[in-house]
C-alpha cells in the first residue's frame, strides 16, 4: 500500500487522434499541494479530469487513497471518488442560492452546520441567501471553494481557479486560499499555466510539456535546478547564454562561473541565467550595451545586449541608475550553481 | 435512489390513469363505463368500425343501444383508413362490424376473406342489386349521384340528360368536380362497367378539356355551386340538403337527377359486413338487423337525407322516390374495382 | 478543445444508451413496417419510384418543404424581434397571439382559409359591393404555402424568440462599439447567433409540412402525404403507399443534412451566470404603427379569421337550434391522452438529446436523423405500422390507449427532442461536472442541475407536444380504442359532412384548451 493521497501510473489518454496525456506517472502526498504547470494544451487539465473521473483513461491506473479508481479493470464514478473540484468558471449553480450551492454535496443532516462552517472558512458569512450572480468574481470564487470543501473531500482539485479574477484580487484570493488549504491540511491538485502562481501555491510543482512530465520538484528545485531547458524557460525570467564546461565550472560569454559540473569537460552548453544572478558595472571598454530599464518599484530590471547579440536581464537596486545606451561590463554572480544544458 | 422512486410513481400514475379513463370515451350510453380497453371483451357489446362520420351515425347508435341494451364501441375513420386497418389486423381484429361509406371498402375487406356470410333473412330485406353477390355484406342506405346546379345561372332545361352531355363545349369553364372523392370514383367505376374503358377515358378527358375546376370534397364543391364559383357540380344528393339545413338559408342551387339513365344516375349504397372473427357475433348480427329495421331506415331518410333501402319507408321531402329514378342497372358488386378506376384517373391526369 | 463527454462517462452511459436504443427501436418500427410492405410490391415498386408522376410529387414536396420554412422565417423573425427587443405596445399579448396558429388543426385551418379567401369566399362577398365578382384561385402551391406557413411559422417564432432571449447583450453591444448601426448589428451579429434557432425551428416546420395531410388535401397540392393517402384509398394499395412513404423518409434525411450544415461548428452556450443582463429595448417611435399593423395582420390571418368563422358557425348553429353533441368525453379523452403524451415524449426524447447534444460523431448524427425521420411520416403510416405490430405481437395492448400512446411517442419524440437539444446546448457543461464532483450520480445531477436549468426548454417541449397531440388526427383515428373519440376526431367527422356547427364546437374547445399551455409557456418566457 502506498502512502500517497493520489497516485497515477502510466496514465494515457488521447482524443480522436490527438494524444493529450502520455504514460504519466505522478504521486501526491497527504496534505500536499501539487501544482500541475504547463502551457495550454499540455495535458494538465486532462490529467486533472482523469483524476476527477470526468474522462476515462485509455491506459494506466489512478489510485486515490487506498482505492484504485481507474485502471486495473476498475472505474469508479466521479461522485464516488471523494474529490472536490473548483472549476475555472466556478460552475456555481445559477438556480440555487449560495447556501444551496454549498449544501449541494452534503448529506441532509449535517448541511446547515457545514454551510455555516464553509461560509466562515471563506469569510463570506451573511451572503448565504444571495444568488450567485449577485456576488463579485472574488466572492464567487470563494463560494466555489466552500462548495468543493463542504463534503470534506479526500483531495481537492482546482482547475485554473484564478484565471477569471483581475490581478489585484488574484494575489489576495490565492494567498487566502493557500492559507485555508494549509490550515485544514488538505491534499490539493492545482492546475495553472502561470508559473508565478505555481511557485506561490505549490509544495511541489509538476511541469507538463506536450502530454508528458518534464520535471517534478519543489519550487526551489525547479527554479534553481531545472531538469531541462523547457523547464528553465517556462519557470520564467531565465536568459540563455552560450558556454563550455571546464574543470572547475563553466566558461561563459560573461566570464567564468565556479561550480560543480557533471558533463565532460569541453562540452558546449546553454547556461540559464536570471536577472538576480547578473551584475552590471559601467565600463566604456565593454561591448555590452544597456537597451532599456523597467521600473519595478524597489528595483530596476535592465535589459542588456551582449556582444554575441544575446539579451540578458539584470536586477539592480533603484539607487543604481544606468542610462540607455551605456556600455557596461556584465558579470555572473549567482551564489548558486547555474543550470546548464548540453547542446 | 430517489430517481428510481420518482420514475416508479410516474409510471404507476400513468398506468392508473389509463385504467380509469380507458372506458370513458365510449359514445354508447349504457354499461360501458368499467369495460377495460384491452380485448377481447366477451361482455354484451358490439365493436363497430365506422367509415361513416360520427355526425351521421352517432344518434342512430344511441337509439340502437337504448332499444337493445347493447352498448356500441365505435372507431370512426375514413372508409379507406379503416379498411387498411382491418387488412393489417387480419384475423386479430377486435372489430365485430365494418360499416363502410361505399362498396369499395367493403369489397377490399371481403376480398381478403375477412367478412362472414350474412343470414338470408337479413340479405332478403334489400333489393338484390344493393347487396354483395357473395352475401357477405349488405347495403343499408342509398345515395343518388346528382348534378348540383346554380339556379341563378342554369335552367334545368339546359342540362343534358346524361353525363356524356357535359363533354360538350358549352360547358367550358362551368363544371366543378371532386375526383379524389370516393363517391365520384364509384361513379367512374360504374361508367367503366356500363360504357367500357375507352368511352370512360374519353368522358374524363372531355371533362378535363372543359376546364373542370377541382374540389377536395363534395361539401366545398356544392358550396362553390351555390356561390356561383362554378355552375354545375357532380355530387351526391344529400350534401345540398345538409348544407341548406346547416346554413339555415335556401341556397341558390338545386339537385338534378339525370333522367337518361347510365352511370350518372347511379344509386350507391353505404353498407355493413360482419367480421368473420367477430368476438361478439350475436350482437353484430343484431346490430346489422337493426340497421335494416324501419326505425333505423326512417332515421336515414329523415336525418341524413339518404334513401332507405327497405320497402315502405318514406323519403325526405324534396327527394324523388327511388323507384322514379332511372337508376343504372348495376349490382353493388360491380362497383368495387376502385383500383382500376384510380389507375384510369391517374392516367388521364385527374389524380396525382 | 476538450469534448463534452459528460453523459458518456461511467456505467451510467449504458443505462442511457439502453434507454435511447429502446426509444429508437420504437421510432424505427414504422420504417420496418414500410420495408415489409414495400418488399411485397416487388419490381413494381421500383417502377413506381421512377415514374414521372412520382418525380413530380418529389419536386412538389421539396418545393413546399423549402418554401414554408423560408416564408415562415420572414414572418417569425420580425415578430420575435418586435416582441422581445422593442417597446412595441402590448408586447406580451402579441407574443401569445402570434404563437396561437400552432394550436389550430391544419385540415380545419385550410378549409377555413379557402372558405374565406376562395374565389367566391367570404372576402369576395364583402368586396361584392365594390364590384369584385371573383378572387383569384388560391388552391395549389400558393394556397398550400400560405396555409402551411401560417400554421408553421410559430415553430420558428418560438425558437427564435427563445434564442433572442438568451443572446448575450454584450455581443450586440460589442457590435455597436465597433461602429455598426443597430440594423447592421442585427444583420451581422444577432442573425448569425440565431442560426441554431433557425435550423431547429426550420427543420420542424419543414418536417411538419412534409407530414401534413389536411392542408395539402384541401389545397389539392399533390405532395407525398396526399399521394400516399390516395394510394391507400385506391383499392387499399398498401405496398405502393409504402414505397412512396420510404421516398418521403429518404427526403427527410436529405433535408436534415441541410440543417446540420447550417448549424456549423460554433458553440453557442453562454459563459456563466454573471453574464446575464437584459438588453436595452429598442424605441420604435413612429415605426410602432407599421409594426402594430404587421402584428395585427399576421394575427388576423392566423388566428382572427379562423376564430371568427368558427364562432360564426357556432352562433348560427345555435340560432337555428341545431342540436350540438355533448363533448365531455371527447374533451376529457383529448386532454387526458395529451397530458400523458407530453411527458412521455419528453422522457423518450431525453436520452436521445443527452446523447446527441454535443456529439458531432457519426453515431450522434445517426441518432438525430433517425429521431427526426419519423416526424415527417404521415400519421396514417405510423398508425398502420402500430396496427401491424400491435395486432401481431402485443395483442394484450392492441386497440388500447397504450398503443395510441406508443403512436404519439413515435410521432412527437422528434419535436420534444428538438426543444430539449436546444435547451441542453445552452447549459454550461461544467455545471453538470460540478454536480458529479459533489457526489451526485448522473441521474441526480440530471434532476437537480440539468433539468432545472433546462426548465424553459422542458416547458416548451411539453407545451408543443401537448398541442400537437391535441390536433393529431390520422394516427388517432386508427389507434384510439373503439369508443374513444377525441376533439380532433369530432371536428374531422363533422366538417367533411357539412355539419358546420357540430364541427365548430369541438374546434373552439380544442383551440381554447391548447391555447392555455402555449400562453403560459409564452408568458413565462422572459429574461431570468
Amino acid at each position: 500500500m502506498s502512502d500517497f493521497a493520489v497516485e497515477c501510473r502510466g496514465l494515457t489518454k488521447s482524443f480522436d487522434v490527438v494524444s493529450a496525456v502520455r504514460n504519466l506517472d505522478l504521486a501526491v502526498e497527504q496534505g500536499e499541494i501539487l501544482v500541475l504547470l504547463g502551457p495550454s494544451g499540455c495535458g494538465k487539465t486532462t490529467t486533472l479530469r482523469l483524476i476527477a473521473g470526468l474522462e476515462v483513461p485509455d491506459a494506466g491506473s489512478i489510485r486515490i487513497g487506498d482505492q484504485v479508481v481507474a485502471g486495473e479493470g476498475a472505474f469508479v464514478a466521479t461522485e464516488k471518488r471523494r474529490i472536490g473540484m473548483v472549476f475555472q468558471d466556478y460552475a456555481l449553480f445559477p438556480h440555487l442560492s449560495v447556501s444551496q450551492n454549498i449544501a449541494f454535496g452534503v448529506q441532509q443532516r449535517s448541511s446547515e452546520t457545514r454551510v455555516q462552517d464553509g461560509l466562515r472558512v471563506v469569510g463570506l458569512c451573511g451572503v448565504g441567501g444571495r444568488m450567485p450572480h449577485e456576488l463579485s468574481g472574488g466572492q464567487q470564487q470563494r463560494v466555489a471553494l466552500a462548495r468543493a470543501l463542504a463534503p470534506h473531500p479526500a483531495v481537492l482539485l482546482l482547475d485554473e481557479p484564478f484565471s477569471n479574477l483581475d490581478a489585484g484580487l488574484r494575489l489576495q484570493v490565492r494567498s487566502e486560499i493557500r492559507d485555508i488549504l494549509k490550515a485544514n491540511r488538505l491534499t490539493a491538485i492545482f492546475v495553472t499555466h502561470d508559473q508565478d502562481e505555481a511557485l506561490f501555491m505549490g509544495d511541489r510543482i509538476a511541469v507538463f510539456n506536450a502530454g508528458s512530465l518534464e520535471q517534478v520538484g519543489t519550487p526551489e528545485e525547479l527554479f534553481f535546478a531545472p531538469a531541462s531547458r523547457f523547464v528553465a524557460e517556462f519557470m520564467g525570467q531565465a536568459d540563455f547564454i552560450r558556454g563550455e564546461t571546464t574543470e572547475h565550472g563553466l566558461q561563459t560569454e560573461i566570464g567564468p562561473v565556479l561550480q560543480p559540473v557533471t558533463l565532460a569537460v569541453g562540452q558546449r552548453v546553454e547556461v540559464a541565467i536570471r536577472a538576480d544572478d547578473v551584475t552590471l558595472v559601467a565600463d566604456p571598454q565593454s561591448k555590452a550595451r544597456v537597451l532599456g530599464r523597467s521600473f519595478r518599484g524597489a528595483v530596476n530590471v535592465y535589459r542588456v545586449r551582449l556582444p554575441s547579440g544575446r539579451i540578458v536581464h539584470s536586477l539592480q537596486p533603484h539607487t543604481l541608475k544606468l542610462a540607455d545606451g551605456l556600455l557596461v561590463r556584465v558579470q555572473a554572480e549567482p551564489g548558486h550553481p547555474l543550470a546548464h544544458f548540453a547542446i | 435512489m430517489r430517481t428510481a422512486g420518482f420514475r416508479k410513481v410516474l409510471l404507476v400514475g400513468i398506468l392508473a390513469a389509463e385504467g380509469i379513463l380507458s372506458g370513458c370515451g365510449s359514445r354508447a350510453p349504457a354499461g360501458s363505463g368499467s369495460a377495460p380497453s384491452a380485448l377481447p371483451v366477451p361482455s354484451g357489446e358490439v365493436v363497430l368500425y365506422s367509415g361513416r362520420e360520427e355526425s351521421l351515425v352517432a344518434p342512430l347508435l344511441l337509439k340502437f343501444s337504448t332499444a337493445t341494451g347493447i352498448p356500441v364501441k365505435v372507431k370512426y375513420g375514413s372508409t379507406a383508413e379503416l379498411a387498411a386497418t382491418l387488412l393489417e389486423e387480419g384475423s386479430r381484429s377486435p372489430a365485430d362490424v365494418f360499416w363502410a361509406q361505399d362498396p369499395g371498402g367493403l369489397g377490399a375487406v371481403a376480398a381478403a376473406d375477412l367478412l362472414a356470410p350474412l343470414p338470408q333473412k337479413t340479405l332478403g330485406l334489400v333489393p338484390e342489386n344493393f347487396r354483395s353477390a357473395r352475401g357477405d355484406w349488405v347495403g343499408v342506405s342509398g345515395r343518388a349521384r346528382v348534378v348540383v346546379y346554380n339556379t341563378n345561372k342554369v335552367q334545368p332545361a339546359d342540362l343534358p340528360s346524361d353525363m356524356w352531355g357535359f363533354t360538350e363545349p358549352q360547358w367550358m369553364g362551368r363544371i366543378g368536380w371532386a375526383p379524389s372523392n370516393g363517391s365520384f370514383q364509384v361513379m367512374v367505376t360504374a361508367m367503366r362497367k356500363l360504357w367500357g374503358e375507352d368511352k370512360t377515358r374519353a368522358w374524363l378527358q372531355g371533362i378535363i378539356a372543359n376546364a373542370a375546376k377541382e374540389y377536395p370534397k363534395n361539401t366545398p364543391l356544392v358550396q362553390a355551386v351555390a356561390s356561383g364559383e362554378v355552375e354545375v357540380g357532380f355530387a351526391n344528393h344529400y350534401y345540398l340538403l345538409q348544407i341548406s339545413k346547416e346554413e339555415g338559408t335556401v341556397l341558390a342551387a338545386a339537385n338534378y337527377f339525370l333522367p337518361g339513365g347510365g352511370p350518372g344516375s347511379l344509386v350507391m349504397v353505404a353498407g355493413v359486413g360482419q367480421l368473420a372473427t367477430a368476438p361478439n357475433s350475436a350482437n353484430a348480427q343484431r346490430f346489422i338487423e337493426y340497421l335494416l329495421e324501419p326505425d333505423a331506415q326512417r332515421y336515414f331518410a329523415q336525418d341524413t337525407f339518404e334513401y332507405p333501402l327497405i320497402a315502405g319507408v318514406e323519403i325526405a321531402a324534396g327527394l324523388q322516390p327511388l323507384a322514379s329514378l332511372n337508376t343504372a342497372a348495376l349490382n353493388v358488386s360491380d362497383l368495387i374495382d376502385t383500383r382500376g378506376t384510380i389507375k384510369l384517373l391517374k392516367e388521364v391526369g385527374a389524380l396525382e | 478543445m476538450r469534448p463534452h463527454s459528460f453523459w458518456r462517462v461511467g456505467g451510467w452511459r449504458w443505462l442511457l444508451r439502453g434507454a435511447a436504443a429502446a426509444v429508437l427501436a420504437l421510432v424505427l418500427l414504422p420504417l420496418i413496417y414500410l420495408l415489409v410492405r414495400a418488399a411485397e410490391a416487388g419490381p413494381a415498386a421500383l417502377q413506381l419510384l421512377f415514374e414521372a408522376r412520382t418525380l413530380r410529387v418529389l419536386a412538389r414536396s421539396v418545393a413546399l418543404a423549402l418554401a414554408v420554412p423560408l416564408l415562415s422565417a420572414l414572418l417569425a423573425v420580425p415578430l420575435a424581434w418586435l416582441t422581445t427587443r422593442t417597446d412595441l405596445p402590448l408586447r406580451r399579448m402579441w407574443a401569445v397571439v402570434t404563437a396561437l396558429p400552432l394550436v389550430i388543426p391544419s385540415y380545419i385551418f385550410a378549409y377555413l382559409l379557402v372558405s374565406v379567401l376562395g374565389p367566391r369566399g367570404l372576402l369576395q362577398q364583402l368586396l361584392q359591393p365594390l364590384g369584385v365578382e371573383r378572387l383569384p384561385d388560391i388552391e395549389g402551391f400558393p394556397g398550400a404555402l400560405l396555409a402551411l406557413t401560417l400554421l408553421c411559422y410559430p415553430y420558428l417564432l418560438l425558437t427564435v424568440r427563445a434564442a433572442l432571449l438568451t443572446v448575450d447583450p454584450a455581443l450586440e453591444e460589442a457590435g455597436r462599439s465597433l461602429g455598426l448601426t443597430p440594423w447592421r448589428t442585427f444583420v451581422r451579429i444577432t442573425l448569425p447567433l440565431l442560426r441554431p434557432a433557425f435550423a431547429g425551428g426550420g427543420v420542424l416546420a419543414a418536417l411538419y409540412t412534409l407530414r401534413d395531410f389536411g392542408a395539402v388535401s384541401v389545397m389539392r397540392y399533390g405532395t407525398f402525404t396526399r399521394v400516399i393517402y390516395i394510394q391507400y384509398q385506391s383499392a387499399f394499395d398498401r405496398s405502393g403507399a409504402a414505397v412512396l412513404a420510404l421516398m418521403l423518409v429518404a427526403l427527410t434525411i436529405g433535408l436534415q443534412a441541410l440543417e446540420l450544415n447550417t448549424r456549423g461548428r460554433a458553440r453557442y452556450h453562454r459563459g456563466h451566470a454573471a453574464a446575464k443582463r437584459k438588453p436595452m429595448l429598442v424605441h420604435l417611435g413612429r415605426w410602432r404603427w407599421p409594426a402594430l399593423l404587421f402584428c395585427a395582420a399576421v394575427a388576423l390571418l392566423g388566428v382572427g379569421m379562423p376564430g371568427a368563422v368558427l364562432l360564426f358557425w357556432l352562433v348560427r348553429g345555435l340560432a337555428l337550434g341545431t342540436p350540438l353533441p355533448v363533448l365531455w368525453s371527447a374533451t376529457g379523452n383529448s386532454v387526458y391522452v395529451c397530458l400523458v403524451a407530453a411527458p412521455l415524449a419528453l422522457l423518450g426524447a431525453l436520452p436521445l438529446a443527452l446523447l446527441a447534444g454535443k456529439q458531432r460523431s457519426g453515431g450522434g448524427r445517426l441518432v438525430e436523423r433517425v429521431a427526426y425521420s419519423a416526424f415527417a411520416l404521415p400519421g396514417i403510416v405510423v398508425g398502420l405500422a402500430l396496427v401491424f405490430f400491435g395486432a401481431r405481437y402485443v395483442p394484450a395492448i392492441y386497440q388500447s390507449v397504450f398503443l395510441l400512446q406508443a403512436g404519439y411517442l413515435i410521432l412527437f419524440v422528434p419535436e420534444a427532442f428538438g426543444a430539449l437539444r436546444a435547451a441542453l446546448g445552452s447549459v454550461n457543461p461544467s455545471l453538470m461536472e460540478a454536480g458529479r464532483t459533489l457526489g451526485r450520480a448522473p441521474a441526480q445531477v440530471l434532476r437537480s442541475v440539468t433539468l432545472p436549468l433546462m426548465r424553459n426548454g422542458v416547458l416548451a417541449a411539453l407545451a408543443i407536444v401537448f398541442l400537437t397531440a391535441m390536433k393529431e388526427l390520422p394516427a388517432t383515428l386508427i389507434l384510439a380504442p373503439p369508443g374513444m373519440g377525441t376533439l380532433a376526431t369530432s371536428i374531422w367527422g363533422a366538417v367533411t359532412q357539412a355539419y358546420f356547427a357540430a364541427a365548430a364546437l369541438p374546434a373552439v374547445l380544442l383551440i381554447g384548451i391548447s391555447s392555455v399551455p402555449l400562453a403560459i409557456f409564452t408568458l413565462r418566457e422572459t429574461y431570468q
